[in-house]
């Protein structure tokens, strides 16, 4: 949450601010809680000094009228002669006078000699009189019936003591209201030894208070001590207590201060402070918040401008003073190193390093931007045997003649246009502005003039693929460099060494990629099947062998000509897959078929590739394990071309399948360059001689004076004969004539399914001689 | 007619005691009075009472009268030291009146307002400590001392009883005091035909002598 520098500062400054207010708070609190504490205290004194000044008050008022009645020579006189009515009645009328509650004459030593209560005369005075008797009076407090009375005596002159006489007031309801009148304090009188014991203890309270209270209050006092100095809360705090000794045993004076106010008050001022102190905090956050965004502005903007830097804008940084000057001019710096470094990195991405041309990402990418496709095109330039050049005279010079090729390039075409090397002798040039066929024949013309590589004068074979924008579908930079690639791979084939590109190219090329593709997966998928195509033995009128033929049916293509496939597969290699796949099945169907009764001889075709594998006799063992196959059973056909091929390895491998026992057939004889003489030292039984020579053999004299030379040649080497392509009757007789052992055509069967092929062979084993009936044509 | 009865026994009596004194064994008695704190005390009443009672009877009355006058509202003087019997005359020196009284048991008598002096004297007849009051002026106070026997004298200014010619003899040697703050146990004595100086403190407390300013002050 505190992550960023601005919350992190606002953090602290909030929290030190907490902790200074908090702290400051408690002080002021406490100050202002101690203040108003002693102030109570301080009320409770001036109310306590205002309670003496009452009782002195009192005492004063009373002894005015207790010595009046002491100096009266009457009273003396009754007192003198022990005239107890007189006394009395003088007594009770003082009292009355004064407002007591009682009179009282005592002996001269203190003892209880009259009074108008006649409970007085329970209590002691002799002491007090004995501590107090020179005194002009006594202001004192006694206990009568256990009530706490105010009590004035002043002696009786005669001139000596004779008497004491006293008025008492109780301290009583009275007395504690006008002391609360005059102070506002409340007032109690209680006996607190008597509390204790008594059952009733409220009947001994005197109080302003309601009971319940002064008996909450005594308790505190009695467990904290009761003491003339303290000064005690009650339990809820709602009074501050403190005691006055009255000067009679157990009896003391209180003094309530109502608290509450002064709480509220505190309580008050608490809740002034929390709301100050909240301000506060609220004024200096914002406070914080927007000093420490004008602090923290500069690295804001650094931030942002890295931020830029960073997506690869460029941008102005204005040098700054003080600790972010240093970071301004490091980011300024830097953004300078990485513009120079991505405008290295780019220059090579988009160059080649050699000749400084565009690269080939350079040539895509300008291709995928906005091509303006209505005119202009692509060519694809190629420098022929580049390789022996370079060999010849060296990769430095092959270097320097690349540099000086691509330097001409440069200057025959437009600024509109664009050269580009995409590898090794691999030249692209793009065209943006006009270009036909006239441009192209000028650039070639132009590169094939001779180049001066130091001091020797080379001239180059250059072929150039062509694409046109115009009327051309699919412009996609994938589309262009295929289509280009295309015509380019056209122009080595041709004769000027130029090609343009023309519809329907792209398709063919990826119908060729989708079979290449496609094949290995179809070898499992049952897309491939086997037919056979019967070689009938024309002297014997016997079918004792028959040729497997691959036929192929595409999911999305249909049906796959093997002339167009096999050439396709040769070139990418796969080809032997397909063989392995071929001699499997065969070897499969063999071992049906004699289950079925029928024995027959099959013919696979090798092509050149297999000739050279020289596991082919090993995996061809295995099989004929695997399904109890004879080597009777099989054939293998090679065609010319490819016994011309790496001859070496192939008569290794011939040698070794003919060491198997299988017959070997020279397929499609004729329409190689080879000739009998080479292949008189093969280990080879058989020729079939291509049906091109075959099929029109009854009208066409000079491909029967072929046929016919190319038997009698090839019996002369020991090979029997097969012609291939026969369609007709009138063939037939002819390749009889010429002693031809075996045919294979269209005459006697078309290709066949495996069960087709069954029928077949046992319907012409039946009755073959039909065959040779005129009638037969007519089928 | 008693009163001149009384004046005859005391010629009587001064012209024995005159005669005896010469063939009788006697010698002065000096007693310095202090309190305890040990300042002279002034006022203070020794009486001296012979244990052999027969020294009693050679006690004789004086027919000399004995006054206590009232002057600047103050009675003169404080104490009073007389023999049973005495007359004492309270003549009044202010132009006020005064109300003498007294409650005392030794006698009680009241001089009500009067100017000058009352017509006769008081006799003071039997013995004991009489107190004296007026009535109008509560502060005046004064105390006469009636003793039985002639050995009894109060102390002067500087705290000194001097009884001069006391006969040989054991006594008992009472004290009293108008302030005194508890009554001083009794001594013995006796005296020989060599002068004696005692010294003897009292408990008593210390108060100003009544004057006319004594009402105005606190206590």
């Amino acid at each position: 949450m505190f992550k960023s520098f601005r919350s992190q500062l606002i953090a602290m400054l909030v929290i030190s601010l907490t902790m200074i207010q908090l702290i400051s708070g408690t002080v002021i609190l406490d100050t202002i809680k101690q203040d108003s504490l002693d102030q109570a205290i301080k009320r409770i004194d001036i109310a306590k000094k205002v309670f003496k000044r009452t009782i002195d008050s009192r005492s004063k008022h009373l002894s005015v009228g207790v010595t009046l009645l002491a100096s009266d020579f009457g009273f003396k006189t009754a007192v003198a002669t022990h005239d107890d009515a007189t006394i009395k009645s003088s007594l009770e009328n003082n009292a009355k006078r004064v407002g007591a509650d009682f009179g009282i004459l005592l002996s001269s030593e203190g003892v209880s000699i009259n009074a108008t209560y006649d409970m007085v005369y329970g209590s002691d005075f002799t002491q007090l009189i004995k501590d107090n008797r020179r005194r002009r009076n006594i202001n004192g407090f006694i206990e009568v019936n256990h009530k706490p009375y105010q009590l004035v005596l002043v002696p009786v002159k005669a001139p000596n003591i004779i008497a004491w006489v006293g008025m008492a007031f109780q301290m009583g309801n009275e007395l504690a209201n006008d002391i609360k009148g005059i102070t506002g304090l409340d007032v109690s009188f209680s006996s607190l030894e008597i509390n204790i014991k008594s059952e009733h203890p409220h009947e001994n309270h005197i109080t302003t208070l309601d009971l319940e209270s002064i008996d909450a209050i005594l308790y505190s006092f009695i467990t904290n001590g009761l003491n003339a100095s303290n000064t005690i809360f009650s339990d809820d705090k709602n009074y501050l207590t403190s005691a006055v000794p009255l000067n009679i045993k157990n009896h003391w004076a209180f003094l309530h201060l109502p608290y509450n106010s002064w709480i509220e008050n505190i309580n008050d001022i608490t809740q002034r402070l929390v709301i100050i102190f909240s301000i506060i905090l609220t004024l200096s956050i914002i406070l914080s918040w927007f000093s420490a965004r004008h602090l923290l502005k500069p690295i804001q903007i650094l931030v942002s401008k890295a931020k830029r830097i960073g997506r690869g804008e460029h941008v102005e940084i204005q040098p700054q003073t003080g600790e972010f000057g240093v970071l301004s001019k490091t980011l300024s710096g830097m953004q300078t190193r990485i513009e120079k470094r991505e405008e290295e990195l780019f220059f090579q991405a988009s160059h080649d390093s050699l000749t400084g041309l565009k690269n080939r990402n350079a040539v895509e990418e300008l291709l995928s931007v906005n091509l303006d496709t209505s005119q202009g095109g692509v060519m694809l330039i190629n420098i022929r045997h580049f390789k022996d050049i370079n060999n010849m005279m060296g990769f430095e010079s092959g270097d320097i003649l690349l540099c000086e090729f691509a330097q001409r390039l440069s200057t025959l075409i437009t600024q509109n246009d664009m050269v580009a090397r995409l590898a090794g002798d691999e030249f692209l040039v793009v065209f943006n502005s006009q270009f036909d066929e006239l441009t192209l024949l000028k650039i070639h013309h132009a590169l094939q003039n001779e180049f001066d590589i130091s001091g020797s004068k080379v001239c180059l074979q250059i072929c150039m693929g062509a694409l046109f924008f115009v009327n051309q579908e699919d412009l996609t930079v994938n589309g262009i460099m295929r289509r280009v690639d295309i015509s380019a791979d056209e122009a080595k084939q041709s004769e000027n060494g130029i090609a343009i590109y023309e519809q329907g190219q792209d398709e063919s090329h990826r119908r060729t990629l989708s079979i290449i593709r496609d094949l290995p997966g179809s070898l499992s998928n049952n897309q491939l099947f086997l037919v056979y195509q019967p070689k009938v033995n024309i002297q014997e009128r016997r079918c004792y062998s028959a040729e497997a033929l691959i036929r192929w049916i595409h999911p999305n293509l249909g049906f796959i000509s093997p002339a167009e496939f096999i050439p396709l597969l040769e070139r990418s290699g796969n080809i032997q897959l397909v063989t392995k796949w071929v001699i499997e099945e065969v070897c499969r169907q063999q071992s049906n078929w004699l289950i079925q009764d029928m024995d027959i001889q099959i013919a696979i075709n090798l092509s050149a590739l297999d000739l050279i594998d020289l596991s082919l006799t090993g995996f061809i063992k295995n099989m004929m394990e695997k399904y109890n196959v004879k080597p009777s059973q099989l054939a293998f056909e090679v065609t010319e071309s490819a016994v011309m091929k790496d001859t070496k390895t192939v008569i290794h491998v011939l040698n070794a399948l003919k060491k198997m026992g299988f017959k070997l057939s020279i397929d499609d004889f004729g329409t190689g360059q080879s000739s009998l003489a080479y292949l008189r030292d093969l280990p080879v039984d058989e020729v079939k001689i291509d049906r091109a020579f075959v099929y029109d053999i009854e009208t066409n004299e000079s491909n029967a004076l072929i046929v016919n030379t190319t038997i009698q040649l090839s019996h002369s080497f020991g090979f029997s004969v097969t012609a291939e392509g026969m369609e007709n009757i009138a063939g037939l007789s002819i390749l009889e004539d010429y002693g031809c052992e075996t045919i294979q055509g269209y005459y006697f069967s078309k290709p066949l399914k495996p069960d087709e092929f069954l029928n077949w062979h046992s319907s012409f084993s039946y009755s073959s001689d039909q065959w040779w009936k005129e009638s037969s044509l007519e089928k | 007619m008693l009163y001149q009865a009384n004046k005859g026994m005391k010629r009587l009596l001064t012209g024995l005691l005159l005669v005896s004194s010469t063939h009788i064994l006697a010698a002065d008695l000096s007693i310095v009075m202090t309190t305890e704190q040990g300042s002279l005390l002034r006022d203070a009443v020794v009486e001296l009472t012979p244990i052999n009672k027969t020294l009693l009877q050679s006690t004789i009355l004086t027919n000399k009268v004995f006054s206590i006058s009232q002057k600047d509202k103050t009675f003169i003087p404080f104490v009073s030291v007389v023999p049973v019997g005495t007359p004492i005359d309270f003549p009044n020196m202010d132009k006020t009146r005064h109300h003498v009284y007294s409650f005392s048991k030794a006698k009680t008598f009241q001089l009500k307002l009067y100017i000058g002096k009352p017509e006769t004297p008081i006799i003071f007849d039997s013995p004991g400590i009489v107190a004296l009051g007026c009535n109008i002026h509560d502060f005046m106070e004064s105390y006469v001392y009636v003793a039985q026997g002639r050995f009894a004298r109060n102390s002067n200014l500087e705290g000194v009883i001097r009884f001069k010619n006391v006969p040989k003899g054991e006594y008992l040697m009472e004290f009293w005091h108008p302030w005194q703050d508890s009554k001083l146990a009794s001594k013995q004595i006796f005296i020989t035909d060599d002068n004696l100086s005692i010294q003897q403190s009292m408990n008593v407390y210390e108060e100003e002598y009544p004057t006319n300013e004594g009402i105005n002050q606190t206590y």
